[in-house]
């Protein structure tokens, strides 16, 4: 297992929420719903219970100079002459890890589903996340399907911050980043009912720009009914090369993109509450 | 009968020139209405370069009909093409072979025994333009200006 | 004409994490945009809607669509094609013609009296461009990966109102 990097900011009990480890590949056009069955049986034995969804759309960060992009619609590609392939989730009897499969998506992910559930941590997400791709790609080549061809990389923390209930939502975004945000009050009307925040960052490596951070910060109600800030930090890019090790040399670096910036955005007290190390 | 092309061992035509298609012979590309593309200052609707695009298959190659084999066998060179939304272009083999492409034969029995193919155009417009530029019209696709 | 941003269609400039599950739902809070007259930063430019037409015609064609053995034009090239025009085209930008490859494919079309821009898409990350200037002769070709830097000065200057 790769060690953690040591001067990588560490916390006891952080607010994390749900992690996803994700790349994104050229889609396997010869993939159909039933060959899911045979990747099922791959994962089984630890992931026995299945779950089916409509895929994820294709992202993909892209750059030019200034003056460049325009908002558009978001637009999802479907071939109107075929039933679409699902997106199928492999879960484990916790319903804590599972894994994701659609024709040009496969993801890993941990999620927080009891108080008493602990992040199994990077280092051990990565080599699921590598053993299960690995295996994803075996049976795509024994079945005929083709090969796994990356061209984007998503890894993703979720942070779940609780909004107690004599405080508001924009108190308790200025209490997690208060460093970089206050809300203004604005004469009679006051402080502001709520706040979202979204900051993106470019990625670069040799000065070119392979990819983004996302950064935010909005509320939430959780399925429990408690009243939450998600702060979410995603990075996403394309992998130095396609293939494996590409793949897990983007996931390590926007792994310490986001834990670095978490560090540097939010409040030295809050990093007490987390057990900051 | 032409000597046949040569295969692999799954059996699919490997890229030739074959021998009996002659450099002064002539091949007929289909065009269709999907290959147009439209001048965005007159409007005027012409084939664009992507219409001498190389398939992805087994075999690749841009898929013609060998139009000096049709007439031998009594064919018009427009036989093949049968939907009446779709044209044609003539392309002169000894071009095709200057500009660096193999021109070879690959037989669809059962439905087309003049098919041939030409090879080498690769990815990318720039190659694909230069055929566009040596071809001749034989009959415009639907929409064609 | 004037209409309401539907803001649930807008800005793939920042999707969220597409493999988060999550166990909650973002809060509903209604944030509806007013009714707004058509202006060029706030509604969808010509040519995207232009593309998806485009894209759902080249969606309905199955294999051998051309009877010469065509493939049926690929999701992940039509994505990545959007995916280029989104980053390199303004607002005003023309459209382009988009032709589907025998390979499966998409080739995107700026056609001009001065200049031709063709950008053919194989594949995710894999843009090939070529410029022809009608007057001087010149032909220029280049590949493209997710920098879309010089596409976007060309097509500005050449193909922008």
């Amino acid at each position: 297992m790769t060690p953690r990097p040591p001067d990588l900011p560490d916390f006891t009990a952080p607010p994390v929420s749900e992690v996803s480890l994700g790349v994104q590949f050229n889609s396997i056009e010869q993939l159909q719903a039933p060959h899911l069955g045979s990747i099922w049986a791959e994962f089984k034995s630890k992931f026995p219970h299945i779950e089916q969804q409509p895929p994820v759309e294709q992202n993909f960060e892209t750059f030019a100079d200034k003056g460049g992009g325009v908002p558009v619609p978001r637009m999802q590609f479907q071939l109107l002459s075929n039933v679409p392939v699902p997106r199928v989730l492999f879960i484990n009897d916790q319903r804590t890890e599972l894994l994701q499969v659609q024709r040009d998506h496969f993801y890993h992910n941990w999620r927080k589903i009891g108080e008493g559930d602990q992040y199994p941590r990077f280092e051990k997400m990565i080599e699921t996340f590598k053993d299960g791709l690995q295996r994803l790609d075996s049976v795509v080549s024994a079945e005929g399907l083709g090969t796994i061809v990356p061209n984007q990389c998503e890894v993703t923390y979720i942070n779940h911050v609780p909004v107690p209930a004599e405080k508001s939502t924009c108190e308790v975004i200025e209490q997690l980043l208060g460093r970089w945000f206050a809300p203004p009050i604005l004469g009679e009307l006051g402080g502001p009912e709520d706040a979202r925040l979204l900051l993106r960052y470019v990625i670069r490596h040799d000065d070119s720009p392979i990819g983004r951070l996302l950064v935010s910060a909005e509320p939430a109600w959780k399925l429990d009914g408690t009243y939450i800030i998600q702060l979410m930090l995603t990075a996403r890019g394309k992998p130095r090369s396609a293939d494996l090790a590409g793949v897990v040399d983007f996931l390590n670096l926007g792994r310490i993109h986001v834990v670095k910036s978490f560090n540097s955005l939010t409040n030295p007290e809050m990093h007490k509450l987390w057990g900051k190390e | 009968m032409p000597a046949n092309p040569p295969r692999d061992d799954r059996g699919f035509v490997i890229p030739h020139n074959h021998d009996e298609i002659l450099n002064h012979h002539h091949v007929i590309r289909h065009t269709t209405p999907q290959d147009l593309c439209r001048n965005v200052d007159t409007g005027e609707r012409r084939l664009s370069s992507g219409a001498f695009c190389e398939s992805g298959d087994e075999v690749g190659g841009m898929s013609v009909d060998i139009e000096e084999w049709m007439a031998a066998d009594g064919l018009a060179p427009l036989h093949y093409v049968t939907d009446p939304s779709h044209g044609a272009v003539r392309l002169n083999v000894a071009e095709l072979r200057a500009l660096g492409f193999q021109v070879g034969w690959d037989p669809l029995v059962g439905t087309n025994l003049h098919h041939g193919e030409v090879w080498g155009i690769g990815n990318g417009s720039g190659r694909r333009r230069k055929i566009a530029n040596i071809a001749e019209t034989l009959r415009k696709a639907q929409g064609e200006d | 004409m004037s209409y309401a941003l539907a803001r649930t269609n807008w800005s793939p400039r920042a999707r969220s994490a597409a493999g988060a599950i999550g166990s909650t739902v973002t809060e509903p809070i209604p944030v509806n945009q007013p009714a707004v007259s058509r202006s060029s930063t706030g509604s969808a430019p010509d040519w995207s809607r232009s593309f998806e037409n485009r894209a759902q015609e080249l969606l309905q064609l199955r294999p051998n669509w051309d009877n010469r053995g065509s493939a049926t034009p690929r999701i992940d090239a039509l994505s990545f094609a959007y995916s280029v025009l989104s980053e390199a085209m303004a607002p005003t930008t023309a459209s382009p013609s988009v032709i589907p490859l025998s390979n499966g494919g998409v080739q995107l079309v700026w056609a001009g009296n001065q200049v031709d821009v063709e950008v053919e898409v194989m594949h995710p990350n894999q843009a090939l461009v070529y410029s022809l200037d009608h007057q001087s002769g010149v032909e220029t070709e280049w590949q493209l990966t997710t920098e879309f830097s010089p596409l976007s000065a060309l097509l500005r200057s050449k193909f922008t109102a």
